[in-house]
C-alpha cells in the first residue's frame, strides 16, 4: 500500500519534472523516490507518512534546482548523493550489519 | 555429473539455447561464428562475474550501468581520438572504478545504507557526471589502441580461425576471480559475510573491508565490460544501460542466491552465456526489444523462484 502511494505520487511528480533524457530517467527518478518511501517506512516512521517524505523530498530538490538554475546533468550528480544523503543521516547510527 | 549441475545450474539452459542456435542459423554452426557470440556476450560474463561478489555478499550492485558509461564517455573525453593518449585514458578509467566502487561500499559498510540505495543514488550521479562532462552528446571518437580489447582478433590462430580479444580478457577475469572467490580466504569471507554477517563479524572476519573490496570487485569488472563495450560498439551515453540489471539476472540465473551466501563463479557466468544465447536466440526468432525485455523478465522471475527452492 505504502509502495503503491509512493509509487502513484511518484510518477505524478515524474511527469512534472523537467528531465532532459525522456524515459530512463524519468523511471529511476520514481524509484529513487519509492525506495526512500520505504526505507522511511522499514525505519518505523509511519507507513504513509514515510511515503510521503520521501516524494517530497523529491519535489524538494526538484524545485531547488529548478529555482537555482543548476545543469539538468548536474541536478542529477545532486539527487543522487541526496538520495543517499538523506538516508545515510538516519542509518548512520543503525547497529549491526546492513549489506 | 552432479557436482558440476550443482555449480552451474544454467548450464542445461544454456546448452538447450545453444543447441536452437546452432539449428537456427548456419553462422553459429562454425567456430568463428561461436567465437563472435562470445565476443559479444564478453562483457556480460565478465559483469556477472564481477557482480556476483557483491551478490554473494548479501548486497546489490545497480551502479554498474552508469559505471560503464562513464568509462566510456571517459575514454572519449581524454583521449579526443588521440592514440598517444590510450594509457592515461585507461588508468582513468580504472581510477573511476576503483573511486565509485570504494564510496559504493563504504556508504554501505560505514553509514550504513541498504546496498540497493547507496548504489542507486551512484547511479544517478555517476550517469549525471557522465552526462555533464560529455554535454549529453559526445562528439570524440575513441583511437583505434584504446578499443583494442573489444575489436582486434589474433589471427590464424588453429581450429578456431581468429581468436578476440575479448574472449581472452573473459576467460582470464573469469579465472581470476573464480580464484579470489573459491581459492582464497577472501572469498571464504564473502560467502560468510554473505550467509550470516552477525556470525561472520564475531568470527573475527573485517567485514566492513570485505564489503568494501566485493563492492571494488564489482566496480572494477564494470570498468572491464566498459573497456570491451567501448571497443566493440563505440561512444554513447547509452552504452551502459541495463547492465546492471541484466548482469543480476545472469548471476541469478546461473545459481547465485539474491539474498547472499551461495553462489559459483562458473555457475554466473554460465548464466550470463545462457542469458546472451536467450537474447541471440529471440532475436533469430526475430522478437522485438519490449518482447526480449518480458521475457528476460519472466526468466529472472523463474530463475528466482528455482534457486529459493533448493
Amino acid at each position: 500500500m505504502c509502495a503503491l502511494t509512493g509509487l502513484y505520487l511518484a510518477s505524478r511528480l515524474g511527469v512534472g519534472t523537467p528531465w532532459v533524457g525522456r524515459d530512463g530517467n524519468y523511471d529511476l527518478g520514481s524509484i529513487a523516490a519509492v525506495v526512500i518511501g520505504g526505507t522511511l517506512l522499514a525505519g518505523g516512521r509511519g507507513s504513509i507518512s514515510g511515503a510521503l517524505a520521501g516524494v517530497l523530498l523529491f519535489a524538494v530538490i526538484d524545485a531547488v534546482v529548478n529555482m537555482l538554475q543548476i545543469d539538468p546533468f548536474l541536478s542529477q550528480v545532486l539527487r543522487g548523493l541526496i538520495v543517499v544523503a538523506a538516508v545515510g543521516l538516519y542509518t548512520f547510527r543503525t547497529s549491526g550489519e546492513v549489506a | 555429473m552432479r557436482r558440476i549441475l550443482k555449480a552451474m545450474p544454467a548450464l542445461p539452459l544454456f546448452i538447450a539455447l545453444l543447441a536452437i542456435m546452432v539449428y537456427m542459423s548456419p553462422f553459429y554452426r562454425t567456430a568463428p561464428g561461436l567465437m563472435i557470440f562470445l565476443q559479444r556476450a564478453a562483457p556480460l560474463v565478465v559483469l556477472a562475474c564481477g557482480t556476483s561478489f557483491v551478490l554473494i555478499a548479501g548486497g546489490f550492485d545497480l551502479s554498474l550501468g552508469s559505471l560503464i558509461t562513464l568509462v566510456v564517455i571517459a575514454g572519449a573525453m581524454i583521449t579526443r581520438g588521440d592514440p598517444a593518449l590510450m594509457v592515461p585514458a585507461i588508468i582513468a578509467a580504472f581510477a573511476i572504478g576503483l573511486a565509485v566502487g570504494a564510496v559504493n561500499g563504504m556508504v554501505v559498510a560505514y553509514i550504513k545504507v541498504p546496498s540497493i540505495i547507496a548504489t542507486l543514488g551512484t547511479l544517478l550521479s555517476v550517469k549525471g557526471v557522465a552526462m555533464a562532462w560529455s554535454g549529453g552528446a559526445p562528439s570524440s571518437t575513441l583511437p583505434e589502441n584504446f578499443r583494442y580489447l573489444g575489436r582486434a582478433r589474433i589471427h590464424d590462430v588453429p581450429i578456431l580461425g581468429s581468436l578476440p580479444i575479448s574472449v581472452i580478457v573473459l576467460v582470464l577475469v573469469g579465472a581470476i576471480t573464480y580464484w579470489l572467490l573459491h581459492k582464497t580466504n577472501f572469498g571464504s569471507m564473502v560467502f560468510m559475510l554473505g550467509d550470516n554477517p552477525k556470525a561472520a563479524r564475531l568470527a573475527g572476519v573485517p567485514t566492513r573491508g570485505v564489503r568494501v573490496a566485493c563492492f571494488v570487485m564489482s566496480s572494477l569488472t564494470a570498468v572491464i565490460a566498459g573497456l570491451l563495450l567501448a571497443g566493440y560498439s563505440g561512444v554513447s551515453v547509452d552504452v551502459g544501460g541495463d547492465y546492471a540489471l541484466q548482469a543480476i539476472a545472469a548471476a541469478v540465473i546461473g545459481g547465485v542466491a539474491l539474498l547472499g551466501g551461495r553462489g559459483t563463479i562458473a555457475g554466473a557466468a554460465c548464466g550470463a552465456l545462457a542469458l546472451y544465447a536467450l537474447f541471440t536466440v529471440l532475436n533469430l526468432f526475430g522478437v522485438s526489444e519490449p518482447v526480449r525485455l518480458a521475457v528476460q523478465g519472466l526468466i529472472l522471475i523463474a530463475a528466482a523462484a528455482f534457486t529459493a527452492r533448493q
